[in-house]
């Protein structure tokens, strides 16, 4: 393997990896607060992914961009719709933490469901601005434009989230309730706010996160929600459930696992190259089961 | 003369539980037999996998608190397992003809190929538990969920031995209703007799107080371990009836669809006993065909070749959360099934206190 071989991979590694971050933040700002691996996080994908196959069916004439906000828009409304008809009654009935875990298990059932019956099980198509599928070169090297453009959205949304999350009274709220959701609450913090503002955060973080990994595929079924579910969940844990860095440090972790066995493994061993990185994932969790980045409480409870 | 009844009685008094479901199960059955509709017949028999399935993930989850989200993968293990030692030598060479070694030779009867499918996977589920069990908590969740990852990756691609991603078609249906019920019941009791057994308590402390349970001299990871053995050893059997059962299997049939089913069958039902999967079970049996019926019967009205698929999932989703609002510890709430008070009185037993609540 050459260099500029070798540059241009850690390229797509790295663009790759900062969607797989933002899919893994959505989850896990959640998983701090109420403990809850969300299942229903795909589907906030798929969601997405139909709002702009449908806004470009009504709305052709409004801009790309203004499109593609609006998806992200009903994303986030749909998060919090859940959180309102769902989650937030499965909570309040006090049952086993494995309730929620079921209860998004259901959501994810239900919208997937929804979806195959109101719209069609087959796939369809999403448009993208011809610009994305472009290769740009930087004198030897030649580089997806669909990666830059991936990584600046990324990096753009990840600043917007810290913004919010440190500058924000809400975000206070959500940093100090993911701390001690008790004592948060025993300051006089509305818990159903801050689980609602988690939420729509995540939605948000879903509702991008989906635009830029459906612009690899350019189609959205019904159940195509498994797929980055499953990457945001094995980020987030390899990262470390308890902290936002680690869903970061996760999300380039799987991808550079992705590419690199990709790159390494022999042409006959390709078909098992989920199943080596799964693999690779199990023996981190054995070894540091906190994740890469264990939050305090973690250390705490150790 | 009473007491001459009532001794043995007495003596398998604990196991009242799994007695009373046995019992409701067989007289279910023969009921069913005797009315000799093929179509309850068959929901029946779906229903006693089922019990054998949510009973192999309640040994373990149930007992040890831990989700598990792999055991799916024990079942199709055990499925393919046992199809591989099952089918005849001359079926094999037409339906797998690049199987190797004494695979291509052996077609033993059922019950045999299927105890001994269990047990390859019961081997295979301790080597991959040995290490697993030292993680607790969603990292446990999550590393069981990557074993059904991997599994589903293995299957789909070890063509030679289970035709990849194509159906394994053809195999004999020997999960007959009474086989069905036979396997149902026996779970029953070595879920009910596993919880009960020495390791079954330690385990059960564990899920309560890892630490204190610990401190007590209990070795959690090795308490574990055993449960996770032994529920493969049952989902193994379980997937073995399914796939005699279905007589057409594929890695898309073992997989995220029916690791919900089970899980939720659990949780409903309440995960704490083995009653609370039995139940869970029969509930989301009879609540998924009654919606299948009710959606079958709206896709006729649909026209221009609309269907209604979807439809009971949709309900099925919406039923399971408002269960869940209403029952959060599930519709048993902690409890097992218990035979009526004046029963107790006949065979002179102490009254019935039901189980110690451990919390």
């Amino acid at each position: 393997m050459s260099w500029n071989q070798a540059v241009e991979l850690v390229i797509a590694a790295v663009s790759l990896g900062s969607t797989y971050a933002l899919l893994a933040l959505g989850l896990v700002i959640v998983f701090g607060i109420l403990r809850l691996i969300n299942f229903a996080y795909g589907e906030f994908l798929m969601i997405g992914g139909y709002a702009m196959v449908a806004l470009q069916g009504i709305a052709p004439g409004v801009p790309w961009g203004a499109r593609a906000m609006l998806s992200v828009g009903v994303v986030i409304g749909t998060a919090l719709v859940l959180e309102r008809v769902a989650f937030r009654p499965v909570r309040a009935s006090h049952g086993p933490p494995i309730n929620l875990l079921l209860t998004s298990f259901a959501c994810s059932t239900i919208l997937q469901s929804l979806a195959m019956v109101l719209i069609s099980p087959r796939s369809k198509g999403i448009q993208y601005p011809s610009v994305i599928s472009a290769e740009i070169a930087f004198g030897p090297l030649r580089i997806a434009a669909l990666d830059i453009v991936a990584l600046v959205v990324s990096g753009l949304s990840l600043l917007g989230l810290v913004i919010l999350l440190r500058k924000t009274f809400l975000g206070v709220c959500l940093r100090a309730a993911a701390d001690d959701f008790t004592m948060t609450r025993l300051l006089g913090v509305r818990a159903n706010r801050v689980i609602a503002t988690a939420f729509a955060i995540s939605g948000g973080l879903a509702g991008v996160g989906g635009i830029l990994y459906f612009a690899r595929i350019g189609l959205v079924r019904p159940d195509i929600g498994l797929g980055p579910v499953i990457i945001a969940f094995f980020a987030s844990v390899v990262g470390g459930m308890e902290s936002l860095g680690g869903a970061l440090i996760g999300g380039f972790v799987l991808s550079f696992l992705t590419i690199g066995l990709q790159a390494v493994l022999p042409a006959s061993a390709l078909e098992y190259r989920d199943a080596f990185m799964f693999l690779i994932v199990i023996a981190i969790l054995l070894f540091r089961p906190q994740g890469l980045m264990p939050g305090r409480q973690a250390l705490e409870s150790r | 003369m009473k007491s001459a009844i009532a001794l043995p009685i007495r003596r398998i008094l604990w196991l009242r539980p799994a007695l009373v479901l046995a019992v409701i199960l067989v007289v279910i059955t023969a009921g069913i037999d005797l009315y000799d509709n093929v179509l309850l017949e068959r929901i029946l028999i779906g229903l006693f996998v089922s019990v054998v399935l949510v009973v192999g993930l309640q040994t373990f989850t149930g007992n040890s608190g831990l989700v598990s989200f792999g055991h799916v993968s024990f079942m199709a293990i055990g499925a393919y397992a046992a199809v591989l030692v099952i089918m005849p030598p001359e079926q094999k060479a037409y339906t797998l003809p690049r199987l190797t070694g004494f695979l291509t030779e052996i077609g033993l009867p059922f019950i045999p190929g299927m105890l001994l499918a269990a047990l390859a996977t019961a081997i295979l589920a301790a080597v991959i538990g040995f290490p697993l069990m030292r993680l607790s908590g969603s990292a446990a969740t999550m590393a069981t969920f990557a074993l059904l990852i991997i599994t589903h990756i293995v299957l789909r691609n070890a063509e030679d031995y289970t035709r990849g991603t194509r159906t394994m078609y053809g195999l004999l249906p020997y999960t007959t209703l009474w086989m069905g019920l036979l396997w149902a019941v026996l779970a029953i009791v070595a879920g009910f007799v596993f919880k009960e057994s020495k390791v079954g308590l330690m385990l059960r402390a564990t899920r309560e107080h890892p630490e204190a349970a610990a401190a007590s001299g209990v070795n959690v990871v090795a308490v574990r371990w055993v449960a996770f053995t032994v529920s493969a050893f049952i989902s193994a059997v379980g997937g073995a009836l399914y796939a005699h059962f279905i007589t057409s299997i594929s890695p898309e049939t073992m997989f995220m669809h029916t690791t919900f089913l089970t899980v939720a069958m659990l949780i409903i039902g309440g995960m704490e006993n083995v009653s609370g999967a039995v139940v869970g079970a029969v509930v989301m049996t009879v609540l998924f065909e009654g919606l299948r019926a009710i959606e079958i019967w709206i896709s006729t009205f649909r026209t221009a070749g609309g269907t209604a698929a979807g439809f009971t999932e949709v309900c099925l989703g919406v039923a399971m959360i408002v269960l869940m609002v209403l029952r959060p510890r599930g519709l048993m709430m902690g409890k097992e099934l218990n035979w009526p008070r004046w029963l107790d009185r006949a065979v002179g037993g102490q009254s019935a206190g039901g189980e110690v609540d451990l919390r």
